[in-house]
């Protein structure tokens, strides 16, 4: 999967998590202020554990990493993610 | 019953488990030391019934010192770490003179009299409807009743172990849940936030019982697998829809369903009704608690009077005959409670009683903002969420970070919208005031708010 491919679906599965938009094409652009709340980002971590298959313990978790859209793509590569 | 028997199960050779934070635990002979030792610290008879303010954090320091003071009868006013530095000051300033402890220092806050009543055990705030907090103050009667009342309304000996993620500076968390818990004999495992109790209910083989707010509970729902590992669940802040208490059944089959309704003003539980009951899948929100008086007034206003309804606010007078006006609609049939809606505009989320006029008002006082029309938006998780829609003065810069650095000095961060939107202008009527219905129709068409 290359990174605008990785993008697309990090998109689809935020906008399944109640967020009503995303900022376009501003990956820095913070996705709080896009309703990424910290009941939002609990739910987004179980959709992508099942989608990649990964596991996101309590130790490799912090809210920082899902800041914006870069910093999701950046952790989801570091946990092997291709 | 004096404050001592209250906590009869802190005996001095019981070695069970109370509390576990952070991978420490504490057992209960230990607790009692440690709140032995913290009440020589506290004890000073020349300052007899000062006040003390200290931080709701997990840490047992905490706890500690909660129930040091409860003992020793000394009112205290629980903070929340989430208030931004003006908030606290607003909240300082509405609880006249207090011993502040914050970083193992006592710092002296205020002077004068003191404002409490002479039977204040604990002060707890909540953000009133008008920009200004309101401190609620409660009884030792008042935590006593609650401790006691809802140890047995929910079966709290029924189960050894508790699950707690919820905020102690949260009326639910500190004496909904935790303080009923130790009461009980419970082993309370504190736990940061959800994300930690979702990882620890996928490693542990069993969880006793589990609190959360409404959108807390639909979440667990969506991120866990189906399961019989929670023997009760427990609504806080809110009550349950009847759809969501068939989600929570569906996915943990054989959890008893507890569903509350209460406000901080009751200590904080007035309502209970739970999933043994045959009416329980239902909109039926419950049965009042032991020996509180409930009524509805001419206007359908639910209204309480007993053990648990609090002395009254700050600075106000007391409650007319007892009685506490919820400003909730309600129906009563057969003893059971039904509530229908709200008398005044108010909305609740995450169970925080929010007035979106109040919200405008204070997005309207910062200066980059023309005009603002906060709304509220159905949301999946979190049922419903506040959102704003902003006029930018011309002349002055305003982002949403700037905005959201300004509110959180005005607001408590439950009120602070989730998303902003922004329009050139907003809609008005023939009158020239917002047209909300217009408003609510363009709100998806706008572009966020940069």
């Amino acid at each position: 999967m290359n990174d605008n491919e990785l993008l697309e679906k990090v998109s689809e599965l935020l906008l399944d998590c109640g967020l009503f938009e995303l900022p376009e094409g501003n990956l820095h652009a913070g996705l709080d202020d896009y309703g990424l709340d910290s009941l939002a980002i609990v739910l987004f971590i179980s959709k992508i554990e099942k989608e990649f298959s990964i596991k996101i313990s309590t130790e490799n978790y912090s809210a920082e990493k899902f800041k914006n859209l870069k910093e999701i793509l950046t952790f989801l590569r570091e946990l092997g993610v291709q | 019953m004096s404050s001592s028997e209250v906590f009869k199960v802190f005996a001095a050779n019981d070695e069970s488990l109370a509390i576990t934070i952070n991978g420490c635990s504490t057992s209960y002979r230990d607790l009692r030391e440690l709140v032995e030792k913290e009440k020589q610290k506290l004890k000073s008879p020349d300052r007899n019934r000062r006040v003390f303010g200290h931080f709701a954090i997990k840490e047992l320091k905490f706890i500690v010192r909660f129930i040091a003071l409860f003992e020793l009868d000394l009112p205290q006013a629980i903070f929340s770490q989430d208030w931004s530095e003006e908030y606290c000051k607003k909240i300082y300033k509405i609880l006249g003179p207090f011993t502040l402890i914050k970083n193992e220092e006592n710092l002296e806050v205020n002077s004068g009299e003191s404002l409490l009543r002479n039977n204040t055990s604990v002060v707890l705030f909540t953000s009133g409807t008008t920009g200004v907090p309101k401190g609620v103050e409660l009884s030792f009667e008042n935590i006593k009743s609650n401790i006691v009342n809802i140890a047995r309304e929910l079966d709290f000996e029924e189960v050894n172990e508790q699950s707690l993620f919820l905020p102690l500076s949260y009326s639910y968390g500190l004496i909904g849940q935790l303080l009923p818990g130790l009461y009980s004999n419970q082993h309370i495992t504190i736990h940061p936030g959800l994300m930690e109790f979702k990882t620890y209910l996928e490693t542990c083989d069993n969880i006793g019982m589990v609190a959360g707010v409404p959108a807390h509970l639909k979440t667990l729902c969506l991120v866990t697998e189906a399961n019989q590992k929670i023997e009760k669940i427990v609504s806080a802040g809110a009550f349950l829809p009847k759809e969501l208490r068939l989600q929570i059944q569906n996915h943990f089959h054989k959890t008893i369903i507890y569903n509350n309704y209460g406000q901080t003003e009751l200590a904080p539980r007035g309502i209970v009704f739970n999933s043994k009951d045959p009416k329980f899948f239902s909109n039926i929100t419950g049965r009042a608690i032991a020996d509180l008086e409930v009524k509805v007034d001419s206007d359908a206003n639910l209204m309480f009077k007993g053990s648990h309804v609090m002395l009254g606010y700050i600075g106000d007078g007391d409650l007319p005959d007892g009685w506490l006006n919820t400003k909730d609609k309600a129906i009563i049939e057969d003893g059971l409670i039904t509530i229908q809606g709200r008398s005044d505009q108010l909305v609740k989320i995450d169970g925080e009683r929010i007035h979106p006029l109040e919200i405008e008002n204070s997005l309207e006082s910062l200066t980059g903002v023309r005009e603002a029309a906060v709304l509220v938006q159905d949301h999946q998780v979190h049922g419903n969420i506040l959102c704003a829609i902003i006029s930018k003065d011309k002349y002055q810069e305003i982002s949403v970070s700037m905005i959201r650095d300004k509110l959180s000095d005005l607001l408590s961060q439950k009120k602070i919208p989730k998303i902003f939107k922004e329009i050139p202008e907003l809609p008005k009527n023939s009158n020239g005031k917002k047209d909300r219905k217009a408003i609510h129709s363009v709100f998806k068409t706008l572009r966020p708010l940069k």
